[in-house]
């Protein structure tokens, strides 16, 4: 089955609503006649619920308006120039906020305000076990996020993800208690060819890939990956899983001959690489976040978001801040940094801007532990049940 | 711009892992209850309760008395719904009688007669075998075989309901284990409503996915009214095997019985098209080779406007459509090509669990 599903599938476009809309009365005179043809039970029995009365349809969203409206003068949305990329949530005075690190863009990061002005944002610091950034967005009357006092999530609780004024982004349950979330595999981003005594040749490279942006080519022979023998393609994917999303990892490869070292950077998912069963259903119902583990603690819900809705507030049914969302992990599951931690992970990252006059976006030196023991061998049980499909992605 | 794979009532199967579909020893045909069969069955309840409203809650007071109903369903839910390990496959279960019985989907269980791991929310084992399946409906049954633990009197259960009496927009919770069951994780919670509900399946808005196979959909009373089965690539799409349909062949699927042959389940039905919406209606962007749609003559870039004569004004009006229909059928489609309309007519085909191309890396 070509799923395609690479692409974004599911988000709402006006086109769709549109065309809707023209079929309505159509829809309507179906339901009439059967009515009338078959009496009452008939009708009802093949009744469906219209698509603005679904759990995350308008008129749901239309009711948790007012919840949503508590936070809505602590977010923003954050944008490239061209689109809206992640929301911020206020979480102090003068304007510091939190996002999504992983998905700032390089360049043009400005906060939507009202009207079309938009704000300057500086990135002051990363916290990369949370995949927080904290930001300075530069505008007058953000309020920060208030802690409730006391607040017992428990599952089954509605929650929802909040944007400026008021909007909802969408709503849904918490479906587990926060846990900790085990790491993904990085990976690198090339198709493996037949293994040969030397090593593994490139099969082919996927766009936006680790590989591709540090010059790697098909064809050419990968033999040693952190100067470990690479020979197979299972020593190859292992190496290679060792090390989570972000990490650089050490390939030496051959090209016609000769002998060359470079480093890759690892990512999390490459769109185009899907290559289990439980993936390509993860990703019915549209994209996924590119780093959706490694969190240290993270609460899970069922409201559907895209990984560009990361980073703002999450409100419990009496409008208290109970998280921030920060990815988006699978068909069924959104994530988010419960509100407990946020207050420890904001002056743990103050006091680091204090200590090392850290105000850039530096490379984290004290993570690379990402992937502790316990998680591969999660990731190996993960493995196991993966099905048997060439050719093999690594 | 969407762009997807159209099935009728799609078959992904959300078993976590290799599908089984092993041969099993069946008795043909449906229906004839054994006279020698027949067991205890479970208290099913006949009565709509209404402690919650079918409908968008009118303020946010009722919203919250649809979480404290949630509340008490995931509290007595959790612990009845299992993991269930079947070959190298993961999926879900919910146990509905005090011996240990488990109601389960029929691509979980497989043949009758496997071994069965069974794992709780709390981290406990047991194990048990497969009785019987209805592979037509995707129903099927599993026995707790291991003793009761020390201090333990009945297995935790919880009670069924008639699923006839669902309606649509009726709340729902669903309950099962997404990707196999991971002990730090246990049991995960979605909250929806019924879409809409058929003799022959149940339609949420709870979102599913692998490994949840098998997981109950509970109404907001706390009884089972149906099992998780199968998704469409829609966050909304989610289909599970109504209860009506294990009651129907309850005896014979504990007896272990495997009803109606071994095929997959025989409701999905397939166009084979993927297509993207169009401002008249559904544009065809690939033709599946030797699928209905290819021996009905429809090309790439051919707009379906119409199927049995109800308009299609997306691909959702065509999902929605293509569920309500079988394997088999005709169904007339009205085509516009190059800007003229015309009827055709294909006969639907029936999706395979896993189509060729899946889990290939796309082109």
């Amino acid at each position: 089955m070509n799923m395609n599903v690479n692409r974004p599938i599911a988000r709402p476009s006006s086109g769709v609503r549109a065309t809707r809309r023209r079929t309505w009365p159509l829809f309507l005179l179906g339901l009439l006649v059967l009515w009338l043809g078959a009496g009452e039970v008939a009708a009802q029995q093949s009744a469906r619920l219209p698509a603005d009365e679904l759990t995350a349809g308008r008129r749901m969203k239309q009711l948790v308006r007012p919840v949503a409206a508590r936070v809505g003068a602590s977010t923003l949305w954050l944008t490239d120039g061209r689109q809206e990329v992640s929301l911020a949530t206020i979480v102090g005075e003068n304007g510091l906020a939190l996002t999504k690190a992983s998905e700032l863009p390089e360049e043009n990061l400005r906060a939507k305000l009202e009207g079309r002005r938009t704000a300057a944002v500086e990135v002051l610091t990363v916290d990369s076990r949370y995949d927080l950034a904290l930001l300075r967005i530069d505008a007058e009357n953000l309020v920060p996020v208030r802690w409730a006092s006391e607040t017992s999530l428990q599952v089954g609780d509605w929650l929802v993800s909040a944007g400026p004024n008021g909007e909802v982004v969408s709503l849904g349950v918490m479906s587990v208690q926060p846990r900790r979330i085990a790491a993904q595999p990085g990976v690198m981003g090339i198709e493996m060819g037949e293994p040969t005594s030397d090593g593994v040749p490139i099969g082919r490279i996927f766009e936006g890939s680790g590989a591709e942006a540090a010059g790697l080519r098909a064809g050419d022979l990968i033999t040693h990956i952190n100067d470990r023998a690479v020979q197979s393609r299972e020593a190859l994917g292992r190496e290679v899983r060792r090390h989570g999303p972000g990490d650089n990892i050490d390939v030496r490869y051959k090209r016609e001959g000769e002998s060359k070292e470079i480093q890759v950077r690892l990512s999390g998912r490459v769109g185009g690489m899907n290559f289990s069963r439980g993936d390509i259903m993860n990703r019915m119902g549209g994209a996924l976040s590119d780093r959706a583990g490694g969190f240290p603690l993270a609460l899970a819900h069922d409201s559907v978001l895209t990984p560009s809705q990361m980073g703002g507030p999450l409100v419990n049914l009496d409008g208290d801040f109970v998280g921030i969302n920060i990815a988006r992990a699978g068909r069924t599951e959104s994530l988010a940094v419960p509100a407990s931690q946020i207050a420890g992970i904001v002056r743990q990252m103050q006091r680091r801007i204090e200590n090392e006059g850290d105000r850039s976006l530096a490379e984290d030196d004290d993570e690379s532990d990402q992937l502790a023991e316990g998680d591969s061998a999660e990731l190996e049980e993960t493995e196991s049940v993966k099905t048997d499909v060439e050719p093999e992605p690594e | 711009m969407k762009n997807w794979t159209l099935y009728g009532i799609l078959g992904v199967f959300l078993v976590f892992g290799p599908l089984v579909m092993g041969s099993g020893r069946g008795i043909e045909g449906e229906g004839g209850s054994d006279e020698a069969a027949q067991t205890s069955r479970p208290q099913v309840a006949n009565e709509r309760e209404s402690l919650v409203a079918p409908r968008v809650p009118s303020d946010l007071d009722e919203l919250r008395k649809i979480q404290e109903r949630t509340r008490e369903v995931v509290a007595s839910g959790i612990p009845a719904t299992v993991g269930l390990t079947i070959g190298a496959s993961q999926g879900s279960g919910v146990i509905v009688d005090a011996e240990g019985l488990i109601l389960t989907a029929g691509h979980v269980s497989g043949a009758p007669g496997r071994r069965v791991v069974i794992r709780f929310h709390d981290g406990s084992r047991a194990v048990g075998e497969t009785l019987g399946r209805q592979a037509s409906v995707d129903s099927g049954m599993v026995r707790i075989t291991s003793e009761l633990p020390e201090g333990l009197e009945e297995w935790p259960h919880v009670p069924i309901a008639r699923s006839g009496m669902i309606r649509a927009g009726d709340w729902s919770v669903a309950i099962g284990h997404p990707g196999g069951y991971q002990q730090a994780r246990g049991a995960v919670v979605r909250v929806g409503r019924v879409v809409a509900s058929r003799s022959r399946v149940l339609w949420t808005d709870c979102a599913l996915v692998g490994g949840d196979s098998g997981g109950p959909l509970f109404d907001m009373s706390g009884r089972v009214i149906g099992i998780h089965s199968r998704i469409s690539v829609n966050t909304s799409g989610n289909f599970h095997v109504p209860i009506d349909l294990y009651l129907a062949h309850w005896d014979d699927l504990v007896a272990g019985k495997a009803i109606g042959g071994d095929s997959v389940p025989a409701n999905r039905a397939f166009l084979g098209i993927s297509g993207e919406d169009d401002e008249q209606g559904c544009r065809v962007t690939r033709v599946f080779p030797e699928s209905a749609a290819e021996r009905a003559g429809l090309r790439p870039d051919d707009v379906i406007v119409s199927i049995n004569n109800r308009a299609i004004g997306s691909m959702d009006d065509l999902q929605r459509e293509l569920a309500d229909l079988r394997p088999g059928q005709r169904v007339r489609l009205g085509v516009l090509r190059e800007g003229r309309r015309r009827n055709m007519t294909a006969t639907l085909g029936e999706a395979s669990g896993f189509e060729p191309d899946e889990g290939r890396v796309p082109e």
